[in-house]
């Protein structure tokens, strides 16, 4: 027990991570089937959303909000602005949301300068699981991706503008033509979906040296996770975050994180070749 | 005759300018009648439902439902208004459930949830089906789910694109008288583009032949029967 649970409790801290970044993607990604090179950013912005948010003397609750709040904001703005033009141009996307992320990353930089910037966490006890020692605020990382993934799966699986989503993502022109104001939703599920990136940025920022270049390093294995556990497919990328994630801490622990980068991302290209739709094997 | 259900007028549209497939068409269809548009393939039937839906751009004339012009309107207002569409190869939501698909007609309307009594009165295979996945009825039951999905807005004029494609010729008789029923029972107005001669005889009170984005001829739906040379001069090659 000793030596396995905190393992255990490391995997599943990276899976949740992994969750609580990917969960914007799944409405961008894997829904909208938006690739969205400027994710990363949003995820800075989020951030430096809760950073400001403690220079001006705020609660940390208050700045994750605003965090979230500024990214969602952006996001409606990249949106409305460009995005909304490439929805049928998935090339033209690609490069569109690459010069994006330049920009959110070279404004932040004039802004705030390429320096990293320390963050306080509100929670820095460890406390004590069966007799091991561990971080109060990574449970409470866990804690709040599980809540976040439970009420994003609520809202697509539960509500009505979840059902007009998921058959706009499906088919805007049918969509459109039952009634649906397809571009509302669209403005929507994107401001969600990078609102969710900045909540991410912000939750994970005391665990993370915050710099504008924080948000790359989680956005490969973000998309990978969705692509192994199926665009398009909601309840995939549970999936994917869960054998990514378990699969990069297991193998990190018992052999090292270098050789688990490379076991991992060939895992994923073993699987994405073998299951082209992903392990839940959505066909689209 | 009262004031008509749909009125269009010398209406110009197309996949892009300068290449109009409707070239001035105009029709009057009367409220509570059933008219079917028939014409050879390329001739702008599909065109034709496309643009009164707004799917295709319109680039002139008129398209008047319920006292508005509605050409140039965004498609799902043009729904709101009490247009609904049943497309051509007929388009369920694959991955979702017949019952999420009835829902999903209703959904963005005033009332917001569907009559399901009286659409499984219409189509009593579909509440048999309702938990399944759209992509596996077969062919005939899916255009009865797109039907129940378009009947579920309560809408005051129904457009259907070649409804009897690939399916059972059995399936199609089904799938007319239901569609008469519909007709008579709610005093709906359809517009029919259809290829289908049993179809056609069985819905529709007038037949619109069209050729080369114009109308050509009007007839009564009756009079095909009688003279089947009328058929054969609109649609003959």
């Amino acid at each position: 027990m000793q030596t396995v649970l905190p393992i255990l409790l490391d995997s599943l801290n990276y899976i949740s991570v992994l969750l609580l970044v990917s969960i914007g993607l799944v409405l961008i990604f894997g829904l909208m089937q938006v690739i969205n090179l400027a994710h990363g950013e949003f995820f800075l912005i989020g951030a430096y959303g809760l950073w400001f948010a403690q220079q001006m003397g705020l609660p940390f609750a208050a700045g994750v909000l605003l965090g979230a709040l500024v990214a969602a904001a952006v996001g409606l703005l990249a949106e409305v602005a460009v995005i909304r033009r490439m929805y049928d141009r998935p090339l033209d996307t690609i490069l569109a949301t690459w010069g994006l992320s330049i920009a959110i990353k070279q404004a932040i930089v004039i802004a705030f300068g390429a320096q990293s910037q320390q963050i306080a966490s509100p929670l820095d006890s460890a406390v004590s699981l069966f007799g091991v020692p561990y971080s109060a605020y990574r449970l409470l990382v866990m804690a709040i991706a599980v809540v976040v993934a439970l009420l994003v799966f609520a809202i697509l699986y539960r509500t009505r503008f979840g059902l007009a989503a998921r058959a706009a993502m499906v088919n805007r022109p049918i969509a459109r033509a039952i009634g649906i104001d397809t571009r509302r939703v669209d403005r929507a599920a994107f401001a969600f979906g990078t609102g969710l990136a900045g909540l991410a940025g912000a939750v994970m920022a005391p665990l993370m040296s915050v710099d504008p270049q924080m948000g790359f390093g989680f956005i490969l294995p973000a998309f990978l996770s969705i692509l192994v556990g199926g665009v398009g497919s909601p309840a995939g990328a549970l999936w994917g975050t869960g054998l990514m994630g378990s699969s990069q801490t297991l193998i990190a622990s018992w052999w090292n994180p270098v050789i688990a980068q490379i076991a991992v991302f060939t895992l994923a290209i073993v699987v994405i070749r073998l299951y082209p739709n992903g392990i839940t094997g959505v066909r689209r | 005759m009262s004031d008509p259900a749909l009125s269009i007028r010398a209406l110009y549209a197309g996949y892009s300018r300068g290449d109009q497939v409707l070239k001035g068409l105009s029709l009057q269809l009367g409220e509570g009648r059933t008219l079917a548009v028939m014409g050879r393939n390329g001739m702008g039937k599909t065109t034709l439902v496309r643009a009164i839906m707004g799917l295709v751009a319109v680039s002139a004339g008129e398209v008047r439902f319920g006292g508005h012009d509605v050409a140039g309107w965004p498609t799902h207002r043009i729904s709101l208004a009490g247009v609904a569409y049943v497309p051509q190869g007929r388009e369920v939501f694959p991955g979702f459930s017949v019952l999420e698909n009835i829902r999903l007609g209703a959904l963005a309307h005033e009332h917001g949830e569907p009559d399901l009594e009286r659409l499984y009165g219409y189509f009593p295979v579909l509440r048999e089906r309702s938990a399944q996945r759209a992509e596996t009825l077969s062919g005939g039951q899916q255009q009865m789910l797109a039907i129940a999905r378009a009947l579920a807005a309560r809408p005051r004029l129904l457009l259907l694109d070649e409804p009897s494609e690939g399916i059972q010729p059995s399936i199609v008789h089904e799938i007319a008288t239901i569609l008469l029923r519909i007709n008579r029972e709610e005093r709906l107005s359809i517009l029919l583009v259809e290829q289908n001669l049993e179809m056609v005889q069985a819905l529709a009170d007038d037949v619109l032949f069209i050729e080369n984005g114009r109308e050509r001829e009007r007839i009564e739906a009756a009079r095909l029967r009688e003279q089947p040379e009328i058929f054969e001069r609109n649609m003959g090659l």
